[in-house]
């Protein structure tokens, strides 16, 4: 009576494939698309972080978590693996050399790139005693959440009673998907800075309103209890939805179009050049890109894992999808080999014609270094950018000389050897050297040392950074050595140079790799054609006063004698400036050279056109001749 | 750029095997080749040293012979920077090569120019070229010297002709008239001008050698 083995397989196999089909089915509700162009409506309910649906008369109002409301539709898991969340995940290709983050205090006269991503030159924030929540304490303000906000592993166990009170800051899907007006990513990097992590998402979303903080919150603080009495003049993280935007089953509708505007994309990635000749807003234009009606996404595009394409060269193979090539430059506006059909012309991108320019020129340099960043002056500008200064953060520092102190542009030689515009910025920092390790100091450990110092002389002048001289710097040191003897010899990095007490005492500087200038490439504003460098022919870059070689950098430094120093160009493009001076200075001859050979021509190809004529003539006649 | 490296390699590669074969094929031995390459070198120099010790001539002696040791030295650096960074490397031509190059090249110029203009006469074909011409087609016997002097009125003006293209080139890449693909063609065109030039020159000197030579046995 037992059912036959075939039928056993068949039922077996059957009932794989159904499992196999519901589950893709579960997985990719919202991400297979079927083709519609149309935007699907979200009007849906909200899930809290142990997906409980949001219910309006709750107490305490939980707050709704992107990753369970949006899970419901699309695969989260795969999703937190993109580009904006993985950079501390490891197996990572981090790529092309970005922007870091930079941790500064001014008082412990440091400014240092941190990275989970270890492009060459940063440090990992672990390095200088920065856990993960510390971490998103000071710079998650620019996150958009997931990675190190979720990922239990890399929690430090010293904050385990914080992530208790915080919550994770997991995936922030409305930081860049949610186009609704009430959407306020300055409202986010509020909450995550006053470390209400499971909060601030739906505290920006414009759904709700948002009171108290989770940091003024004892360790021993529970969602579910009262305030402890010792902390009773605090408010507790409390979340109100705005009923009016729910509808009677509890929807709400989130305005998720395909397309974002570019604004949404600015809250991290803007940047604020000081041209002291164009103190204004008004007197500056956006990319060029964007005023043609573009938006970032038409370029740095991605599926549902989230590697957006960052758009470099050299980054199709890198990450192995031949189809991100066509998303450079170059991929857009000249085609690439890459694809088998043409798909240059992408948004109508006009194919450029480069007239007489020499084609060395599109191996040496990249498409940015004669068309993106601001035009170069005769030194290098102060530059602001949403990460390293906390652009859009209600309080941020909006003076020209906020720390840290990054330059742009700088033209300087990648990790390519191409030529592209820089953004450079020199870490200064106090550090332990050890045969070959520089092991960077906790800025809270010297800043007392440097309060100390200023308390002693009240005549000093503060300004942007203490100023330094030999002393105070020989002086920190040695407090450094009685701190800890066997950690290494104390140093102190800054413009460039390596500062050590030497054996007589006294300070000594030395050339150090850890002491250069953090340096990534720009790609953005980019300026229109009649706005690019050559556009007034080759003395653009050629001249012998050209910025792109002669142009200053200046060096931001608190040591003393080091404020105003500036380096150049060249330094960073693996030449000397004799050559590159001797190089523009044959341009000086170059209309006079052009005219000797022009006339040269003339007189030669007259010679040979006569001798041609006569003799073509002498040809007819001896040929008439023979002829007779 | 590749194919141009190639061809060129190739071409000076086999013009050297050519003239080595000959070399030998003239003198049967190698040692006799080797010397025979000493006794040019030391030949060279005595034809220089001579050159100074005789009496001077006319002004226009001298011009021509300072215009024409003035266009050998012009054009060897010019091969040098233009062929080495190229063929050798791999790599464009730019920086202090690039300098020399362009600093040299109008000089060149004017020296071809000058060339022409003096000798363009003298070398003109005649109605006993087209009797050596109409000899090498019918493989009839012609004396070497008339050969040798065909041969190097051929020369100077091929290399006259492939200079015109050479210059050209250079000219119209100087201006903004022509986009990535014509600067690309043109500096092509201009590399391939320069490496036949190069190829008669030599084929030039070293027949001319071998006819003094031969001349000089008799």
């Amino acid at each position: 009576m037992f059912p036959s083995k075939k039928i056993i397989l068949l039922a077996a196999a059957f009932l794989g494939c159904a499992c196999s089909l519901f589950a893709q089915a579960q997985s990719t509700i919202g991400d297979v698309a079927d083709g519609n162009r149309s935007i699907p409506n979200h009007l849906i309910k909200l899930y809290d972080e142990f997906d409980h649906v949001i219910k309006m008369d709750e107490l305490p109002a939980m707050p709704f978590s992107s990753k369970q409301t949006c899970g419901k539709c699309h695969d989260y898991e795969k999703i937190k693996r993109g580009w904006h969340f993985n950079a501390a995940d490891s197996g990572i290709q981090s790529g092309r050399t970005g922007e870091p983050w930079i941790l500064v205090d001014r008082m412990a006269a440091t400014q240092i790139p941190l990275s989970y991503r270890g492009w060459k030159g940063t440090y990992q924030p672990g390095s200088l005693g920065l856990s993960t929540f510390k971490f998103l304490s000071i710079f998650g303000r620019h996150l958009p959440g997931g990675g190190i906000g979720e990922n239990e592993q890399a929690q430090d166990l010293n904050d385990y009673m914080r992530w208790q009170v915080s919550g994770t800051l997991d995936v922030n899907c409305q930081s860049c998907h949610n186009a609704d007006p009430a959407q306020s990513q300055a409202e986010y990097g509020v909450q995550v800075l006053r470390q209400n992590f499971r909060w601030a998402a739906a505290a920006s979303s414009g759904l709700t309103t948002m009171q108290g903080a989770a940091v003024d919150m004892p360790d021993n603080y529970d969602l579910y209890s009262a305030v402890p009495p010792e902390r009773s003049n605090f408010l507790p993280p409390t979340i109100h939805y705005t009923k009016s935007r729910f509808d009677i089953s509890g929807k709400t509708l989130f305005n998720v179009p395909r397309k974002m505007p570019a604004t949404q994309c600015s809250f991290c990635h803007s940047d604020k050049v000081i041209v002291p000749e164009q103190p204004d807003r008004w007197e500056h234009d956006e990319d060029v890109h964007i005023a043609a009606g573009m938006t970032c996404m038409d370029c740095h595009r991605n599926g549902i894992d989230h590697q957006m394409i960052r758009g470099y060269e050299g980054e199709a193979k890198l990450i192995q999808k031949p189809g991100a090539a066509v998303f450079t430059c170059k991929g857009c506006h000249l085609g690439t080999n890459d694809v088998p059909v043409p798909r240059e012309g992408k948004r109508g991108a006009p194919r450029p014609q480069h007239l007489g320019i020499p084609p060395v020129h599109f191996e040496r340099l990249s498409c940015t270094a004669c068309h993106s960043g601001p035009w170069p002056g005769d030194d290098t500008y102060r530059v602001k950018t949403s990460r390293a200064h906390a652009l859009g953060i209600p309080k941020a520092d909006k003076s020209d000389d906020a720390l840290p102190q990054i330059q742009t542009p700088v033209y300087a030689q990648g990790e390519d050897g191409i030529y592209a515009p820089h953004n450079i910025f020199w870490p200064a920092f106090w550090a332990y050297k050890n045969q070959h390790t520089v092991l960077p100091i906790t800025p809270t450990l010297v800043q007392p040392l440097i309060a100390e110092l200023f308390k002693k002389d009240t005549t000093r002048i503060l300004g942007r950074w203490p100023q330094l001289r030999n002393e105070d710097i020989n002086a920190i040191l040695g407090s450094l050595r009685e701190m800890d003897s066997t950690a290494g010899v104390p140093v102190y990095i800054s413009g460039g140079t390596l500062f050590r007490v030497g054996t007589s005492g006294a300070l000594e500087t030395q050339d150090d790799g850890a002491a250069k200038p953090y340096l990534w490439p720009i790609a953005h504003d980019v300026r229109p054609k009649a706005q690019s460098l050559g556009i007034r022919g080759c003395g653009d870059c050629h001249a012998t006063d050209a910025p792109f070689h002669f142009g200053s950098v200046s060096v931001s430094s608190p040591y003393v004698t080091m404020r105003d120093s500036v380096t150049s160009m060249t330094d960073y493009q693996n030449k000397s400036s004799f050559s590159a001076w001797l190089f523009s200075i044959s341009f000086l001859f170059r209309p006079g050279l052009k005219l000797l050979i022009i006339i040269s021509f003339v007189l030669l190809a007259s010679v040979v056109l006569i001798y041609a004529m006569r003799g073509l003539a002498q040809i007819i006649r001896t040929l008439a001749e023979e002829g007779e | 750029m590749t194919l141009f490296r190639i061809l060129s390699g190739l071409t000076i590669l086999l013009l050297l095997a050519g003239i080595t074969y000959d070399l030998k094929r003239r003198l049967k031995v190698w040692k006799t080749v080797r010397s025979s390459c000493h006794q040019q070198i030391f030949a060279a120099f005595n034809v220089f040293k001579e050159a100074r010790q005789s009496p001077q001539g006319n002004i226009l002696a001298i011009i021509k012979r300072a215009i024409s040791i003035l266009t050998v030295l012009c054009a060897l650096i010019l091969a040098f920077t233009g062929f080495f960074p190229v063929t050798i490397l791999g790599t464009h031509l730019t920086g202090i090569l690039l300098v020399i190059h362009v600093t040299i090249a109008p000089l060149f110029a004017l020296c071809l120019c000058a060339v022409a203009l003096l000798w363009a006469h003298k070398l003109r074909f005649i109605q006993e070229d087209w009797t050596v011409f109409r000899n090498i087609i019918k493989h009839q016997s012609i004396t070497e010297e008339r050969l040798a002097r065909f041969f190097h009125k051929l020369a100077f003006w091929i290399i006259l002709v492939l200079s015109l293209p050479l210059i050209l080139t250079v000219i119209l890449e100087l201006f903004p008239l022509f986009g990535t693909e014509g600067e690309e063609f043109l500096i092509s065109l201009h590399g391939y001008s320069a490496l036949f030039l190069a190829l008669v020159g030599l084929i030039h000197t070293y027949l001319a050698i071998m006819f003094l030579n031969n001349s000089r046995e008799h």
